[in-house]
């Protein structure tokens, strides 16, 4: 029995990768959503087409999202209808892909086209805004070693992409509070899932041209991975989070002395078993029972609650939630409005071995399939992966065509980079739901169906 | 002359071993000695049952028996007694030749019998190795009733819950003709009434002493997970010598997979890579309860009780990462070489120290992984959770050297302290005096100066005295 109104949402890039699960998790939960985007890929939701770098189309779409909603009486009778005019949430996930040919259009589309979705917002009087950022924001080609949403952007720019990103999303952050819009950023990293038309390509390509037993680099390096799902279920956090911070309490005690404890460990991918105490145990093959059976048997079988505080957590001062940071920080980071969150499936992997366990949900379960996985595998020192790189860009200049094995690639195989997701698991209650053997296996199941192997 | 011809043996096959062992020998001395006059108070050297006690500590462990002498005060003797009451407990669980309905009795009131003066119990089979402690078992019971009231009480409560918990699958055994552990579930709650009971003891007795942290007694799971990862390695290890005298502790669940119908199977059926896939099984288990041995260590501030507590989960890592995907562990017992051990014991000093211990096996078990195995990503992920448990608790931009901390420049959190120490000194602009480097020391100056002018001193008056003593010749 919530008070609350529902949020109206309008999905801005809805019919991408990462929006359409959005629509997906929204209409799994009975929410009204329409979809905003370039080209119309589902007709299940109103559609509204048009150009994001132009304020004036979005504007529109803004407007036109209405619907019909059964409005609560005071005396709590519900016998009317009314119609509610205009998006009151609105998620913007739209973003070229990676690797596009002209860079150009990622200034165009995730600077311009944001400024744009703001300016719309505001002037439609839209009251949240949430933003698929990108954990690369923080990227300039240094190791990314458990880092948490303080780190500043690059001084210089690692790329075209990842600036673009950065500058889309300090736009958004700026704008929070801006007549009366409250605006919120996700960072995902690495997404995967079925939908995904990078990732998954290239690994497939690896593994047509048998590739698969070529390791460059130590695979010591950790890695982040987000499966589509969680990534759209965190969006539905942050939107129904995003709430206008409180003047006279602005940080939830409660919140803020749960930082002296623990949260469990993510366990999406290794899964949760309660580890038994006197109190809180099986019962086992008893002959008698004890005296507090029924409680101790309770307590162990209680259902697993991801966010509830464990033990007393001694941090460091250079931890995010130590006395000393939160001392220090710009802004408030346990509220929701005008902050950014890293979105990751929290168990990061070394490098290689998510490659390794997509290669073999491909192989097909036949003894020739089963024969590339047992073939030894070949490890590539990282400084001899550099070299053979830098000749292989060499050959394709000469031959004129694109190296597919370059210095970029290696030094991307042999980096760290993995994230700190403590403050989505505290301050959005986020916990990713799908691991990474579930994600992987769904990924491969779609992508085999879409492409027709066996 | 044994130790010699091995020594030297080890000189020649592995020389970086033989130096290990000998900083070892030289340099890692014992901290405490309870024999010492002053230390009879609180270790019982003076009294002939204590120096039993003593002795049949050295006996029945050979791994814990040096850690515990270590212990400040009344906790040495403390934990002695806590180890040989639970041993003798133990002694008659393991016993195959005494039948169940002497058994049962026997167990259920082993708390009482603790304290009865004059009690033992003879009747061990003869090829018990601990049997000695039971026939002198009075020796025990003598030293129980010495100890402080709180410690005793704990000692007792522990011991009447890890009896029940024995004597239910003892029974379970006799009767039910059910050999083996179905669930997992059941595998944890057999080594929780076995071991982590005995985490929950020894922590109730750390925060008793006044030692620890007097809250710390309440984080059972902690605890428990202390002792859960220690007795899960040694099941994992001894399973070839359990298996042939009979003890199934593996759960079914875990390996009764890819046609194996009885544990020995896994190495009779000569199916070496499915048994080696069930074993990474068992060792993925255990290492969930990694991270919370180290968050456990991460709480403690008693430098012996620590010690105490991670030279054996540091032995424990070594063993997993010994037994992953290793066959030979099917066919006999392995162990850790002594130089690893000696090695481990010289460098758990502290809880980064551990959790780089911890983070080198962790890489060790990920480089020997198979993608084949179903475990693979889960085993991964797991140690990439202890790799994560480094760097969230030391973080490894920070570089302690000699000149103070410095930052890892190529790591993007250098970036963030570099931030907040900016904010830090405009926020208190008094304070940034302090955390200027080249400050001038002068407590250390006033040291270095008065030490020069008391050598000088101390030089002329040698000098004067030899010349007035022998200037006149």
């Amino acid at each position: 029995m919530s008070t609350q109104q529902k949020d109206v949402y309008l999905v801005i890039g809805g019919s991408g990768f990462v929006g359409r699960h959005i629509v997906d998790h929204l209409l799994a939960r009975g929410d009204v959503v329409s979809v905003f985007d370039i080209v119309q890929r589902h007709h299940d939701v109103p559609f509204y087409a048009g150009d994001i770098t132009d304020e004036q189309q979005v504007l529109n779409a803004i407007r036109k999202v209405s619907m019909f909603v059964g409005c609560i009486r005071l005396d709590g009778v519900n016998n009317r209808s009314c119609l509610q005019s205009g998006a009151t949430c609105i998620i913007h996930t739209a973003s070229p892909p990676h690797g596009a040919k002209d860079p150009s259009i990622y200034h165009k589309v995730n600077v311009d086209g944001t400024r744009a979705v703001i300016d719309a917002a505001v002037a439609a009087g839209v009251p949240k805004l949430v933003y698929t950022s990108s954990a690369g924001v923080a990227f300039d080609g240094s190791d990314v070693i458990n880092l948490d949403e303080r780190a500043p952007y690059p001084e210089k720019p690692f790329d075209a992409y990842n600036d673009s990103k950065a500058k889309g999303e300090a736009l958004i952050l700026e704008a929070n509070g801006k007549g009366g819009l409250l605006t919120v950023a996700l960072r995902p990293a690495g997404i995967f899932g079925p939908g995904d038309r990078q990732m998954m390509v290239g690994l497939y390509q690896a593994y047509q041209r048998g590739q698969t037993h070529f390791q460059v680099g130590n695979n010591n390096n950790l890695f982040d991975y987000t499966y589509v799902g969680n990534l759209a279920q965190a969006h539905l956090l942050a939107a129904d989070k995003l709430v206008p911070p409180s003047d006279t309490k602005p940080v939830d005690p409660e919140l803020r002395s749960s930082l002296g404890y623990a949260l469990p460990s993510v366990s999406a991918t290794t899964g949760f078993r309660r580890v038994p105490t006197c109190l809180a145990r099986p019962l086992g093959p008893y002959v008698t029972p004890p005296p507090n059976a029924s409680a101790i048997e309770a307590a162990f079988n209680a259902p697993h609650d991801p966010h509830e505080p464990t033990h007393p957590v001694r941090r460091s001062r250079f931890d995010q939630f130590s006395e000393n940071s939160l001392e220090l920080a710009s802004s408030n980071p346990l509220q929701v409005a005008g902050q950014a969150f890293f979105i990751t499936n929290g168990e990061p992997v070394y490098f290689w071995d998510f490659m390794r366990v997509v290669w073999l949900a491909l192989d097909p379960p036949t003894e020739e399939g089963r024969k590339r996985a047992q073939r030894a595998r070949w490890v590539i020192p990282r400084m001899f992966g550099m070299v053979l790189g830098f000749l292989a860009e060499c050959w394709a200049g000469l031959i004129g065509k694109e190296a597919g094995f370059t210095r970029y690639r290696v030094g991307y195989s042999c980096a760290t980079r993995y994230h700190n997701i403590e403050k989505a698991r505290r301050v959005l209650g986020y916990e990713p739901q799908v691991g990474l053997e579930e994600g992987v296996s769904k990924m491969v199941e779609w992508f085999k169906a879409e492409n027709g192997l066996a | 002359m044994g130790k010699i011809t091995s020594m030297l043996g080890l000189l020649l096959t592995h020389p970086t071993e033989f130096r290990t062992l000998v900083q070892f020998y030289l340099f890692h001395e014992q901290k405490r000695d309870i024999t010492a006059q002053q230390e009879h108070p609180t270790s019982g050297w003076d009294r002939s049952t204590m120096r039993r006690c003593w002795d049949f500590l050295d006996m029945t462990s050979r791994s814990f028996s040096a850690v515990i002498k270590e212990l400040d005060g009344d906790l040495a003797r403390t934990i002695c007694i806590y180890y040989l009451v639970l041993r003798g407990l133990d002694t008659i669980e393991d016993d195959m030749t005494i039948p169940d309905e002497i058994k049962q009795p026997l167990l259920r009131s082993f708390h009482d019998k603790t304290v009865t003066p004059g009690w033992t119990f003879t009747e061990s089979g003869p090829n018990e190795k601990d049997r000695q402690l039971l026939v002198e078992y009075s020796a025990v019971v003598g030293e129980v009733n010495l100890l402080a009231p709180e410690y005793k009480e704990i000692i007792l409560n522990i011991c009447a819950k890890m009896e029940v918990g024995m004597a239910d699958y003892a029974h379970k055994a006799a009767t039910a003709g059910l050999v083996y552990l179905e669930t997992v579930a059941e595998y944890d709650l057999y080594c929780h009434y076995v071991a982590g009971l005995v985490g929950e003891g020894l922590t109730r007795i750390w925060s008793a002493s006044g030692k620890e942290a007097p809250w710390l007694c309440e984080e059972l799971e902690l605890a428990n997970s202390m002792g859960l990862l220690l007795q899960k390695t040694n099941i994992i290890r001894d399973f070839r010598e359990d298996v042939e005298e009979q003890r199934f502790f593996w759960p079914k669940e875990i390996w009764a997979k890819y046609g194996f119908e009885e544990m020995k199977d896994l190495y009779e059926k000569g199916d070496v890579e499915h048994a080696t896939w069930i074993q990474s099984g068992m060792i993925l288990d255990a290492l969930r309860h990694a991270c919370d041995a180290l968050d456990y260590l991460r709480l403690l501030k008693t430098q012996t009780v620590f010690v105490f507590c991670a030279v054996p989960v540091c032995m424990a890592m070594a063993t997993l990462s010994l037994c992953f995907m290793n066959p030979e562990m099917f066919q006999r017992n392995i162990k850790i070489r002594k130089a690893e051990a000696a090695k481990l014991i010289m460098q758990a000093t502290n809880t980064r120290e551990v959790a780089l211990i911890f983070r080198d096996y962790a890489r060790k078990i990920h480089d020997k992984a198979k993608p084949q195995d179903p475990n693979f990503l889960r085993v991964s992920v797991m140690c990439c959770k202890i790799e994560q448990w480094y760097e969230q608790n030391y973080p490894s931009f920070v570089i302690m050297g000699e000149n103070g901390i410095t930052y890892d420049p190529s790591d993007k959190r250098t970036a963030v302290a570099k931030i907040e120490e900016k904010r830090a000194m405009q926020n208190n602009p008094t304070n940034s005096s302090r955390s200027e480097p080249e400050m001038f020391p002068w407590e250390l100056a006033t040291y270095v100066v008065s030490a020069f002018v008391l050598v000088l001193g101390l030089s002329v008056g040698v000098v004067y005295t030899i010349l007035k003593v022998y200037g006149d010749e």
